[in-house]
């Protein structure tokens, strides 16, 4: 490569490491969504949780985002940090049914009950409907 | 529309996408999970004491509103917990409630030594605290906050404790024990009534505390002539009334020509021979707890020393307080 090799006189002149733009767009959130979801079906919750993350970076107003990080906290058995998290989403997001799910599922895993109880019942209170709430209702009832 | 931070109808944040926050959240440490994995059942000491920390702060700490009018809530305010109790917020009323009438009582026991004024101090800040806790409720601003906290602290001083305490003080006075008197002790509390000598005059049998002003009397002390200065407040029983005859015979009291079941406080020390005419508005009371005095030594000008005017009189014990070995009637 010649010292002026650099020079942008003709885009993609001596670059062939730069990947085209079209192969760019695949490495948005949504990606990084699938990415995390087809992680977590495969029981790779690790995986999932920086999958979720990265999704995040691209857009922080993603909710599922938001949910599928406390999950994995949750199922990585990080129950304390699940809990702090979901706070950290209900700050931005407070009357998310699922994410107030989430919650209920961290306070269940740590027996506080009671406050497990009342994030649920808002959580069912919130408009939309997720197979996830009704999971974490019975989960609780099971509990309790 | 701009300028909207939050959805109108979900309350999500409007601003998420821009705002510059942390998106990876914490993780446990490898010696968190261990500890977990091992001990699933265990939680820290710390972390159940910062659970039930958080859990008193929101009951009985956390902000809370109510729209019950003011005056409602303003006259309430002379039971500490009343206020809050008209308002629904029955954990905070008990509890206010609950430590004023302990420390109150506990002020009682103690009443006449440093814990008994730490003990009511105490109750006094509790019942602050329910007012402060009414006002802080339905005031947003500090200066507002600060205005009507004097005014209601200065009208619950003067208002409630100042007269409550003025109606207190006939009934219940302290008296501490500054020596060694037999049958009391230094450090000894007993309570009297100055109420009870507005409504009748004191009766022989009856225990008082009494002021006996500066006298010279002349006696003896192991074998030689003295002279004893007896002043000051005292406690011990009226033997005798005005215009009743007092006779000691060999240590035995007779009033008007019987014999009377009543002695001083401090049995041992007696007179042995005396004879005198209580004069009018005049009491019979012998010093028997001042120590210094050989009651059979004293001549019969002395024993002067034992009639007590009634307007010296300050009041009837009616209780000992402290130590609470001793705690009981004094009759």
């Amino acid at each position: 490569m010649t010292r002026f090799g650099k020079l942008e006189f003709e885009p993609d002149r001596h670059s062939p490491e730069k990947v085209p733009d079209r192969e760019n767009t695949a490495f948005d959130s949504s990606h990084w969504l699938q990415q995390a979801d087809s992680h977590r079906r495969c029981g790779h919750y690790e995986n999932a949780l920086r999958m979720y993350s990265r999704a995040l970076e691209e857009d922080k107003s993603i909710v599922e985002g938001w949910v599928g990080q406390v999950q994995m906290l949750v199922l990585l058995d990080e129950c304390p940090e699940a809990e702090v998290w979901s706070g950290k989403g209900l700050e931005l997001f407070p009357s998310h049914g699922d994410l107030l799910a989430a919650r209920a599922q961290a306070l269940c895993r740590l027996q506080k009950i009671k406050l497990a109880n009342v994030a649920c019942d808002g959580s069912m209170t919130q408009s939309g409907q997720s197979a996830y709430r009704w999971m974490v209702r019975g989960e609780l009832w099971l509990i309790a | 529309m701009p300028g909207i931070e939050h959805c109108g109808r979900c309350g999500a944040s409007l601003r998420v996408a821009s705002m510059v926050i942390d998106v990876h959240p914490p993780r446990a440490t490898r010696w968190s999970k261990r500890r977990r994995r091992w001990f699933p059942s265990l939680r820290l000491p710390g972390t159940r004491l910062l659970d039930a920390w958080q859990n008193v702060k929101t009951t009985l700490l956390g902000n809370w509103e109510t729209d019950a009018p003011q005056s409602a809530l303003f006259w309430r305010m002379i039971v500490p917990g009343w206020p809050q109790l008209f308002c629904k917020q029955i954990i905070r009323a008990r509890l206010l409630f609950g430590v004023y009438v302990f420390l109150m009582l506990l002020g009682f026991i103690f009443l006449g030594t440093i814990g008994g004024s730490l003990f009511l101090g105490l109750a006094f800040s509790c019942h602050a605290s329910s007012v402060l806790d009414v006002i802080f409720c339905g005031t947003q601003d500090t200066v507002s906050r600060i205005r009507y906290s004097l005014l209601s602290l200065v009208l619950l001083v003067f208002g409630v404790y100042y007269p409550a305490g003025w109606l207190v003080s006939w009934v219940v006075v302290p008296q501490r024990m500054m020596a060694n008197a037999a049958p009391f002790q230094l450090g000894d509390v007993v309570l009297y009534s100055r109420l009870t000598y507005l409504i009748s005059p004191p009766e022989p049998g009856d225990v008082v505390v009494y002021n006996i002003q500066r006298q010279r009397v002349q006696g003896a002390l192991r074998g030689g002539n003295a002279i004893f200065v007896i002043e000051g407040r005292r406690i011990d029983r009226v033997l005798a009334g005005p215009g009743q005859e007092v006779v000691w015979e060999n240590g035995e009291l007779t009033v008007d020509g019987r014999i009377s079941a009543w002695l001083p406080l401090n049995q041992s020390r007696r007179p042995t021979h005396h004879r005198v005419r209580i004069p009018a508005n005049t009491y019979f009371i012998v010093p028997s707890t001042e120590a210094m005095v050989a009651w059979n030594s004293l001549s019969s000008r002395g024993m002067n020393v034992c009639l007590v005017s009634s307007r010296s009189i300050f009041g009837r014990v009616y209780l000992q307080t402290q130590p609470l070995s001793r705690f009981g009637w004094i009759d």
